[in-house]
């Protein structure tokens, strides 16, 4: 088995391959590439990966049908609208959303509340007594049988706190 | 409009606005610029033809519905890429990919009628050498993880710099570094004999 010398740095190899090393590092590897049998050997057989492989891809698209490709696309694409900008908001994608809620809070609405509106209950003043430090007034509400009694104290600070 | 468009050079960002405005040349342009280079890594990762042709074909009609959401965060180049990507990766294809992979002879039928309907051009050793060839790459990606793969072809075929590949990824750059660094040393060992081939 073969034992790589300790000074060897594999990794950094592989990115000066790809010409990302800082310039210190392009400096160390240069320097050593010169003294380096095994990274020499190294940097070509990445060189050969790269062009097999490259040339592997090529080949294959070489035989591709990229014309169908286009034809297909550009059929496919004619039938169908480009949401572009100024469009997108009223595209019809974007309008079922909100439309599904609106329909859905409609169908709940409709059914949960009431249609009859309650009108305004009428009352009925009973019996009212004044005197010189407090008033009372009594209401009746023939619908819902309720007595309200009203007293009110003759000061400044009268109102609707003083209801019972 | 679309000859007008075809006989200029447009860059990227002023074919994005055409794009935009839902200019059909434009789209035309669009798919002429890109559908090699979105081949090439289809292919470089899915390792089948007509899978990556269906590929670049789906990543056109999504640029094309989606090129109005299409805020420039990243560029053009890089967006493609990502979808294309993403679209390979995607787990349904990868479910398809493995049936197929048990399902060779179609395959090879086809590459023996294009064998012979370009005979007449070259040799037929010499085209017989190519498909071994391109079966032993084949056989050596396939033993890459499917990610690992994807990363290294962007590289190699691409030419992409670590953040762009990082950035189409959605991973570190260290993740980039030690993937690439990972696929070379596996290569390496795998296609050694068409390695040392290339040498001579």
């Amino acid at each position: 088995m073969k034992t790589r010398p300790s000074e060897c740095k594999d990794s950094l190899l592989s990115r000066y391959f790809d010409k990302t090393t800082t310039k210190e590092e392009n400096l160390w590897v240069e320097a050593h590439l010169k003294t380096c049998l095994r990274c020499r050997k190294m940097m070509g057989d990445y060189s050969g990966l790269s062009r097999i492989i490259k040339q592997r891809v090529d080949r294959e698209a070489q035989q591709a049908d990229f014309l169908r490709v286009e034809k297909n696309v550009l059929l496919k694409t004619s039938n169908k609208n480009a949401y572009n900008v100024s469009g997108s908001f009223f595209s019809p994608r974007r309008l079922l959303i909100p439309v599904a809620v609106t329909v859905f809070l409609v169908a709940i609405t409709t059914v949960f509340y009431p249609f009859k509106q309650k009108t305004p209950v009428s009352s009925a003043i009973i019996d009212s007594f004044s005197g010189e430090t407090a008033s009372v007034m009594i209401f009746e509400v023939p619908e819902s049988g309720q007595t309200i009694i009203w007293y009110s104290e003759n000061s400044e600070q009268m109102g609707d706190d003083n209801a019972i | 409009m679309s000859n007008k468009i075809e006989n200029r050079p447009l860059s990227d960002k002023a074919l994005v606005r055409l794009l935009q405005q839902g200019d059909e040349g434009a789209f035309q342009v669009l798919v002429r610029r890109y559908q090699k280079k979105l081949f090439s890594i289809a292919f470089g990762i899915t390792l089948n033809r007509e899978e990556s042709l269906d590929i670049v074909q789906e990543v056109f009609i999504q640029v094309y519905e989606k090129i109005g959401y299409f805020k420039e965060k990243s560029s053009l180049s890089t967006w493609l890429h990502r979808i294309t990507v993403n679209r390979c990766l995607n787990w349904k294809r990868k479910w398809i990919r493995i049936i197929k992979f048990h399902h060779t002879a179609y395959d090879e039928n086809k590459d023996n009628l294009i064998l012979n309907q370009d005979s007449g051009n070259r040799t037929t050793d010499r085209l017989y050498e190519e498909k071994v060839m391109g079966q032993q790459i084949d056989a050596g990606l396939k033993k890459l993880p499917e990610k690992i793969r994807t990363v290294f072809i962007l590289r190699e075929l691409e030419g992409l710099s670590y953040n762009d590949i990082a950035d189409i990824m959605r991973i570190k750059i260290g993740t980039v570094k030690s993937r690439i660094y990972y696929a070379r040393q596996k290569l390496k060992v795998c296609l050694k004999p068409l390695v040392e081939e290339d040498r001579q």
